[in-house]
């Protein structure tokens, strides 16, 4: 960033040490600068124990997920042209236990997925491969959609339930339930219904959306679950 | 029987019942018998026709069946512990026995 080019923003930052500072000015060289970059600014010149979290800088690994004027979305991927505001506040994922700053410890997140028996199981496990869905398959074009998942958390942040009921699975873990149990390639299968067929799984949601709104790569969740609930309505589940 | 998917179920398919249900008592109720023959005589004849009771007996389940079903499911979003989420189903489905038995009574007291 050149200060020579600059219009400032305000950036505030929830710090989770007393005393640090949480407001600094930063140069904005363009209106797509990220809020990564007012992020990577303040580290570099303002305050270099802020902490957060990045890594691909390209919106394909999720890592800097944060809460950006109280909605969820990917540092890198946000650009403050389009957010509108000359203070631009920066927030730690919700629902989740916060290491320092704006970064959290996903390990939450990830022991949902652990619950929810998230990985594949081979039907064929001998195969080196997996074999290849055909995209005019049904079932691949019913779960298509829901495919591409960062596991970045934002849409565990964003649910209601996942912050305030221990134990919910959340929107990740049941839209993978949802893609495995449809995926024939899978031993599981509708089986696996069985595991989120329960107060604190499927059943729990309200279909509020917050998780779809704040994907960042645009996964339907909210439709995934309405698809997960029609199969636990008609399906013989185990 | 009683578990959360069963239940959860159960309060979708009395969704699906009340519907046309509603109609049907509406339908009877206003062109059928007329909102004008509502004396104890009356409603006493219409019960003991058959149709209509046959009628409100369904009603009076799938509506009762339906309310407790989404109060359970209102409440569960305020429990915290499995006892006090199995209680709070104990309670639901006692009540609407209880409101089933009452409207019962009141059935019962026209034929």
């Amino acid at each position: 960033m050149t200060e020579s080019l600059a219009t400032r923003i305000t950036l505030e930052v929830d710090r989770s040490e007393p005393g640090k500072p949480s407001r600094f000015e930063v140069p904005v060289p363009a209106p797509t600068s990220r809020v990564l970059d007012a992020l990577l600014y303040v580290r570099e010149h303002l305050d270099p124990s802020l902490g957060f979290r990045y890594s691909c800088r390209a919106g394909m690994c999720g890592s800097c997920a944060v809460v950006v004027n109280g909605r969820e979305a990917l540092a890198c991927q946000t650009s403050i042209g389009d957010l509108g505001t000359s203070t631009v506040r920066v927030s730690p994922l919700r629902a989740l236990p916060v290491l320092r700053d704006v970064m959290c410890d996903l390990a939450p997140f990830f022991d949902t997925l652990k619950r929810a028996g998230a990985a594949i199981r081979p039907r064929e496990p001998d195969r080196k491969t997996l074999r290849t869905m055909p995209p005019a398959e049904p079932h691949r074009a019913f779960i298509e959609g829901q495919n591409g998942c960062l596991t970045c958390g934002a849409c565990f942040s964003a649910c209601e339930w996942s912050a305030t009921r221990e134990g919910y699975l959340g929107p990740a873990a049941m839209n993978r339930v949802l893609m495995l149990s449809l995926d024939e390639r899978d031993a599981l299968g509708m089986s696996r219904l069985a595991d989120v067929a329960r107060d604190s799984g499927a059943l729990r949601c309200h279909t509020l959306g917050n998780c779809s709104v704040v994907c960042p790569v645009g996964i339907p969740l909210r439709e995934g679950m309405q698809k997960l609930k029609g199969l636990l309505a008609t399906m013989d589940v185990a | 029987m009683l578990d959360d998917l069963n239940l959860w179920r159960w309060q979708r398919y009395t969704a699906i019942v009340t519907l046309p249900l509603v109609l049907a008592h509406v339908v009877l109720q206003l062109f059928v018998f007329g909102i004008d023959s509502a004396s104890y005589a009356d409603v006493s004849a219409r019960l003991k026709g058959g149709a209509m009771l046959t009628v409100d007996l369904l009603l009076l389940v799938a509506v009762c069946a339906h309310a407790f079903l989404g109060l359970r499911s209102v409440l569960q979003d305020y429990a915290r512990r499995s006892a006090l989420s199995g209680r709070i189903t104990r309670v639901t489905l006692i009540a609407f026995a209880a409101t089933v038995v009452y409207g019962l009574a009141a059935l019962v007291a026209f034929i």
